[in-house]
C-alpha cells in the first residue's frame, strides 16, 4: 500500500531535536495527556473578524498550555502544530477503522430511507462508502439484517437502493440479492398492503411520465440553456410558470361565466347585442372597442338575470359572478403564496443566515452543467476569471470610506431619490392628464373616426413610452450613485423600476374607479377596454423592443464591429412580465376573457424572444444569481397581486356599479349581493341563521385572531429554539473535530517514538486498543 | 414511447426506472444518445463499454472542465462506460435526483486525487478547471483557497472532508440548479 498522504501533518524537524530528554513510554503520558481533552486546552486568537470568533478557527495557531509532569512533550506542545509530515500504513489503517469511514452509515442510510418512505422532506444523511471491492456484500448483509426485523420495509426496496452511491451494476446486484433473500409476506394484510405500495409507486412514475410529457416548449427551453446558461433560461421558466397561472383561471371564467352566458342567449327569443354592434374592422384588435364591445369579452354584456336552461336549473348570474371572482383570487393567492414561500425557504433560510458563503458557492456552484456551446463555455470561463479577480481585489481593499466621503455619498443619493420621486410624480400626473383628457372625450367625438382610433389608444402609449425611457434616467443617475457592489445597484433599479410601475397603476385605478364612474355609463367595460389596451399596446412595445434593440443592433453589429450585440436583458424583461400579469389581475373581473388575451400573448412572446435570444443575442459575461433573484421576482408578483387584489377590491366593496349594463345593475355596491345570498340561506333554514349570527359576533372574530397570534408566536419561539441548538452544534463538531486532530498526532507521537526506539510495529496496548476500538461498530 | 421501442424489454426497462431517477421515456432518450456517440458498437451491444475519447464527444460533457474527473468517477471499469454507466450519470445530473446524491458525487468529482478528501491541491485544481484558459497568479490562487478553507473546513485541518462539504454545501442555493444536465 502507498503512502498516503493525509492532512495531520506534523513538524518532524522540530521533535527530533528533543528525542534525547524524552524517555517515556507510550502507556504513560498517552494516559496524561489524554485526561486533558484537546478542547480544554486549545484556545484561539480572536482576530475580531466579521465571522464570530467562537465559529471559525482562525487558521493555524494553537498554542497548547502545557499539563505539568509532562516534559517529554514540551517541545511538541510549545511549538504551533502545524501539522506536517506523513502518515504511513499503519497509521493509515487505523484512520480507516474510524466510525466516520464506516459502512453503517450506508446501510443505516438505506433502512432510514426505507422507514422513511413517506416523508417528503430530503434527509442529509451522509453516506460515507469505502472504494472496497466486497462492498455490495457487506452492503447486503447490514440492510439484511434490518429487512429480517421488519417485513413492511420490504416493499419499497427499490427507493431504498437507489440512494446508494455505486454503480448500476452493483445496485441491481445488491437489489437482486436482497429480493432474493426477502421473506413472502406471510398474513394477507401484508399481502394487500405489499401490493397497495405497489400501486402507489407505480403510479408515481405514470406522475412522473404525465410530468415530462405534459413539459411545455422543453426542446426550446434546452437549447436556450446550452448557449446561453441557467440565467438566461430562468426568464423562459418564469415565463412559462406565469403562463400555467394563468390557465386555471382562465378555465374557471370560461366554464362559469363566459359559456352560461352564451347559453343564455342561445335560449333567449331576442338576443340582444351582437345584431347591433359596428361591424368588425381590424382596428378592434388593437382598441377592444366597437365590435368587441358588447360581446363576451367585457363586464357590461353579462345579464343579471338569471339562466335557466332545464326548468328548474336556476343559475344567478351575479352571484356567480362574484365567486367566480373570488374563487380565483384565491386560487392565485394559494399557488403565488406556497411558491412564494417555498422560494424563500430555499433560498434564504437554508442559505444561512448571517454568515455569506461567497467563496465556497462560487467555486461549488460556478460551472454550469447544462452549457453545451463552445462560445458560452469559453465566456463562462472568463466570467469565473473575472469574478475571482473581482473578489480577491474587493477582500484587499478594505472599502472603509472616510466621514467626509461617507457624508457627501449620502448626500447624493439623498438627491437621487429625492429626483426619483419627482419623476414619478410627475409620471403620475402625466398619466392622469392624458386619462382625463383624451380618454373621456371619446365619448363626445364619437363621430370624428380619428380621434375615435386616436385617443384610446394614447393613454397605453404615454404610459408605454414612460416605462421604456424613465429607467433609462434612473440607470443615469444611479452612476453617480457609487453603490459598492453590483448586486445592490440592480435591487435599487428594480425597486424603482417597479414603483414606477405601481406608482402609473395607481393612478390609473384611482381614474377608473373614482372620475370613470361619474362620466361613462357603463363604467366596468370601459375599464376593461383599457386595461386590454394596456395589455395589447405592452405585446406592441416588447416586440418593438426586440425588432430594434436586438435584431437591428444585430444588422449593425454586422457592419460596425465597434457596436457588439445586445445581451439580453433578464431584469428588464421578467419585470415586464410581472407588470403585465398585473394588468391581467386587475382586469379580470372586468373582462373575464382578459386571461385568454394574455394567453396568447404570453405564447407570442416567447416564440419570439426565444427566437431573438438565440439569433440575435450574445452570452454575457456578467454573472448573475439566478436563485436569488428569482425569489425578488416571485416576491414582487405577490405584492403586485396584493395590490391587485386590494384595488379591485375597492371596487367591489365601494364603488356603485352601472346602473345600464352588468349583473349588478341596481345595486348599491358589488357585494350586496352577497349580502342577499346570506339573506336567503338564512331565511331557508335557521340553523343557518344561528351560524351567521355566531360568526358575526365579536367574540369570534377575537378569538380567531388571539388563535393566529398564538400560533405565529409558537412557530417562532421555535424556529428561534432551532437557531440556537444548531449554533450550539456547531460549536461541538468545531471542538470534536480540534478532539480528533489532537488524538491523532498523539498517536503518531507514540508511534514515531516507538519507531525511533527500534519498535518498528505498534506495540500491544497500542494493537489491543486497534483491535477493539475495531469490535465496536460491530456491536452498536 | 413504451409499446414501439425494442430496444429493451419491459422488465429491464422498469429495473432501470426503479434504479434510476429516470422515467422510462428519459432512459430511451439516454440511449439514444449514447448510441449517436458510436451507432456500431451500440448496436452490435446495447450496453457496450465506449472508450472515453467517444464520451467526451458528449455536447455537455464537451465543454465542461470536469470531464476527465467525472468520467472516471461515473466509470465502472476506469476505462470507458457502459451505457448502464452513462445512465447512472445522467441519472445523477437529472432533475429527480435528490440533493444529498448530487452532493455526494460533486464531491467525488472535486476530489481529484481520490482520498475521500478534498485538500488544498484539489481545489487548486478545482479553480484552475473553472477558469479554463485564463490564468491566476500562485498568491492570488493561495488567498482563494484560503479564503475558501476559511469559510468551509470546520475543524482547521486543511482539508474538507464529506461532512464539511455536505454541511457547507447547503449555504449554496445554486448547486443544484448548476449541478444539472437536462436531456
Amino acid at each position: 500500500m502507498t503512502h498516503r498522504h493525509y492532512p495531520y501533518r506534523y513538524s518532524y524537524q522540530k521533535q527530533q531535536k528533543n528525542t534525547e530528554v524524552n524517555k517515556i513510554t507510550a502507556d504513560e503520558s498517552g494516559s496524561d495527556i489524554l485526561q486533558q481533552t484537546a478542547s480544554e486546552h486549545y484556545f484561539e486568537n480572536g482576530d475580531g473578524d466579521d465571522h464570530s470568533a467562537e465559529l471559525r478557527h482562525r487558521r493555524n495557531r494553537i498554542s497548547v498550555s502545557v499539563p505539568p509532569g509532562v516534559m517529554a512533550f514540551d517541545g511538541m506542545f510549545q511549538q504551533s502544530i502545524d501539522l506536517q509530515g506523513e502518515y504511513d500504513e499503519h497509521m493509515s489503517e487505523l484512520l480507516q477503522q474510524l466510525p466516520s469511514r464506516q459502512l453503517e452509515d450506508v446501510a443505516d442510510m438505506a433502512a432510514r430511507t426505507l422507514l422513511r418512505k413517506r416523508t417528503s422532506h430530503i434527509h442529509r444523511a451522509t453516506i460515507r462508502l469505502n472504494r472496497d471491492e466486497e462492498l455490495e456484500e457487506r452492503i447486503v448483509e447490514s440492510i439484511e439484517l434490518d429487512l429480517s426485523s421488519n417485513d413492511e420495509l420490504a416493499e419499497d426496496l427499490g427507493a431504498a437502493v437507489r440512494t446508494i452511491p455505486t454503480t448500476l451494476s452493483k445496485k441491481r446486484n445488491i437489489k437482486r440479492k436482497l429480493t432474493q433473500r426477502r421473506k413472502k409476506p406471510k398474513t394477507k394484510w401484508l399481502l394487500l398492503k405489499y401490493h397497495l405500495t405497489r400501486l402507489g409507486r407505480n403510479m408515481m412514475f405514470e406522475k412522473r411520465r404525465m410530468s415530462r410529457a405534459l413539459d411545455l416548449w422543453r426542446s426550446h427551453l434546452l437549447i436556450i440553456e446550452g448557449s446561453f446558461g441557467t440565467s438566461v433560461v430562468s426568464y423562459f421558466i418564469f415565463l412559462k410558470w406565469v403562463l400555467l397561472i394563468n390557465i386555471p383561471v382562465f378555465l374557471l371564467t370560461f366554464c362559469f361565466l363566459v359559456i352560461p352566458q352564451i347559453l343564455f342567449r342561445w335560449y333567449q327569443k331576442n338576443p340582444a347585442g351582437y345584431k347591433d354592434a359596428e361591424p368588425f374592422r381590424g382596428i378592434e384588435l388593437l382598441t377592444g372597442t366597437g365590435y368587441f364591445e358588447n360581446t363576451e369579452m367585457y363586464y357590461g354584456f353579462y345579464t343579471n338575470q338569471t339562466v335557466e336552461i332545464f326548468t328548474g336549473s336556476f343559475y344567478k348570474m351575479n352571484y356567480a359572478y362574484i365567486l367566480t371572482c373570488s374563487g380565483y383570487y384565491i386560487l392565485c393567492l394559494l399557488i403565488l403564496g406556497y411558491s412564494y414561500l417555498r422560494s424563500y425557504r430555499k433560498y434564504y433560510i437554508e442559505a444561512g443566515s448571517t454568515i455569506n458563503m461567497y467563496y465556497f458557492n462560487l467555486v461549488v456552484s460556478g460551472w454550469d452543467y447544462g452549457i453545451t456551446s463552445t462560445e458560452t463555455s469559453e465566456l463562462k470561463h472568463r466570467s469565473l476569471y473575472n469574478e475571482f479577480k473581482e473578489i480577491l481585489s474587493g477582500s484587499q481593499i478594505e472599502h472603509k470610506l472616510e466621514r467626509d466621503e461617507l457624508v457627501r455619498v449620502w448626500m447624493i443619493r439623498g438627491a437621487v431619490w429625492m429626483a426619483v420621486i419627482c419623476l414619478l410624480a410627475l409620471c403620475g400626473y402625466a398619466t392622469f392628464e392624458v386619462s382625463t383628457s383624451l380618454s373621456i372625450n371619446r365619448e363626445d367625438t364619437v363621430n370624428a373616426t380619428n380621434k375615435v382610433l386616436v385617443s384610446p389608444l394614447a393613454m397605453p402609449v404615454v404610459l408605454s413610452l414612460i416605462q421604456l425611457f424613465v429607467p433609462m434616467i434612473f440607470t443615469f443617475l444611479e452612476a453617480y450613485e457609487a453603490y459598492q457592489m453590483p448586486k445592490y445597484e440592480l435591487y435599487v433599479h428594480m425597486f424603482r423600476e417597479m414603483a414606477l410601475k405601481a406608482t402609473m397603476l395607481a393612478v390609473l385605478v384611482f381614474f377608473w374607479l373614482d372620475i370613470a364612474p361619474r362620466s361613462i355609463k357603463c363604467w366596468e367595460t370601459f375599464v376593461g377596454e383599457e386595461l386590454y389596451r394596456l395589455v395589447v399596446i405592452d405585446l406592441l412595445f416588447a416586440l418593438g423592443y426586440s425588432f430594434f434593440m436586438e435584431y437591428i443592433r444585430k444588422l449593425i453589429a454586422h457592419r460596425w464591429a465597434k457596436v457588439a450585440k445586445a445581451e439580453f436583458a433578464i431584469g428588464r424583461h421578467t419585470l415586464d412580465l410581472v407588470y403585465s400579469q398585473s394588468l391581467c389581475w386587475l382586469g379580470i373581473f372586468y373582462s373575464p376573457l382578459l386571461p385568454a388575451v394574455v394567453i396568447m400573448k404570453l405564447v407570442i412572446l416567447f416564440y419570439v424572444k426565444r427566437y431573438s435570444v438565440v439569433h440575435n443575442c450574445s452570452p454575457s459575461v456578467k454573472p448573475w444569481r439566478a436563485s436569488r433573484t428569482h425569489t425578488i421576482f416571485v416576491g414582487y408578483l405577490f405584492i403586485f397581486f396584493i395590490l391587485s387584489c386590494v384595488a379591485v377590491g375597492f371596487g367591489v366593496f365601494l364603488i356603485k356599479p352601472s346602473d345600464t349594463c352588468g349583473p349588478y345593475q341596481n345595486f348599491t355596491t358589488t357585494y350586496e349581493v352577497i349580502y342577499t345570498l346570506i339573506d336567503s340561506w338564512k331565511a331557508e333554514s335557521p340553523v343557518m341563521k344561528e351560524i351567521f349570527a355566531f360568526i358575526d359576533s365579536p367574540g369570534f372574530i377575537a378569538g380567531l385572531l388571539i388563535f393566529f397570534f398564538m400560533v405565529l408566536y409558537y412557530t417562532r419561539t421555535i424556529s428561534l429554539s432551532h437557531k440556537a441548538m444548531v449554533d450550539l452544534f456547531k460549536l461541538q463538531l468545531i471542538s470534536e473535530g480540534k478532539d480528533k486532530k489532537f488524538l491523532m498526532n498523539l498517536l503518531n507521537q507514540v508511534k514515531i517514538r516507538g519507531n525511533k526506539r527500534g519498535i518498528t510495529h505498534p506495540g500491544p496496548a497500542l494493537l489491543k486498543n486497534m483491535e477493539s476500538c475495531s469490535a465496536l461498530p460491530g456491536e452498536s | 414511447m413504451g409499446g414501439t421501442q425494442s430496444v429493451f424489454t419491459e422488465d429491464e426497462l422498469d429495473d432501470y426506472q426503479t434504479l434510476t431517477y429516470l422515467s422510462k421515456k428519459e432512459i430511451l432518450l439516454v440511449h439514444k444518445r449514447f448510441k449517436a456517440l458510436d451507432p456500431a458498437s451500440v448496436e452490435a451491444d446495447k450496453n457496450a463499454r465506449l472508450p472515453m475519447e467517444k464520451i467526451r464527444e458528449l455536447p455537455e460533457l464537451k465543454v465542461n472542465p470536469f470531464r476527465d474527473q467525472i468520467c472516471k468517477v461515473f466509470s465502472s471499469s476506469g476505462d470507458g462506460m457502459t451505457f448502464e454507466d452513462f445512465l447512472d450519470m445522467m441519472s445523477v445530473f437529472s432533475d429527480g435526483a435528490p440533493k444529498n446524491v448530487k452532493v455526494e458525487y460533486a464531491f467525488r468529482v472535486y476530489d481529484f486525487d481520490g482520498d475521500d478528501l478534498i485538500s488544498e491541491s484539489d481545489l487548486k485544481q478545482v479553480i484552475e478547471s473553472l477558469i479554463g484558459s485564463n490564468r491566476l497568479t500562485e498568491d492570488e490562487l493561495q488567498q482563494l483557497i484560503d479564503n475558501i478553507m476559511d469559510e468551509a473546513d470546520l475543524d482547521d485541518d486543511k482539508t474538507l472532508s464529506f461532512a464539511e462539504f455536505e454541511h457547507v454545501i447547503s449555504k449554496a442555493p445554486d448547486f443544484v440548479n448548476s449541478f444539472r444536465i437536462r436531456m
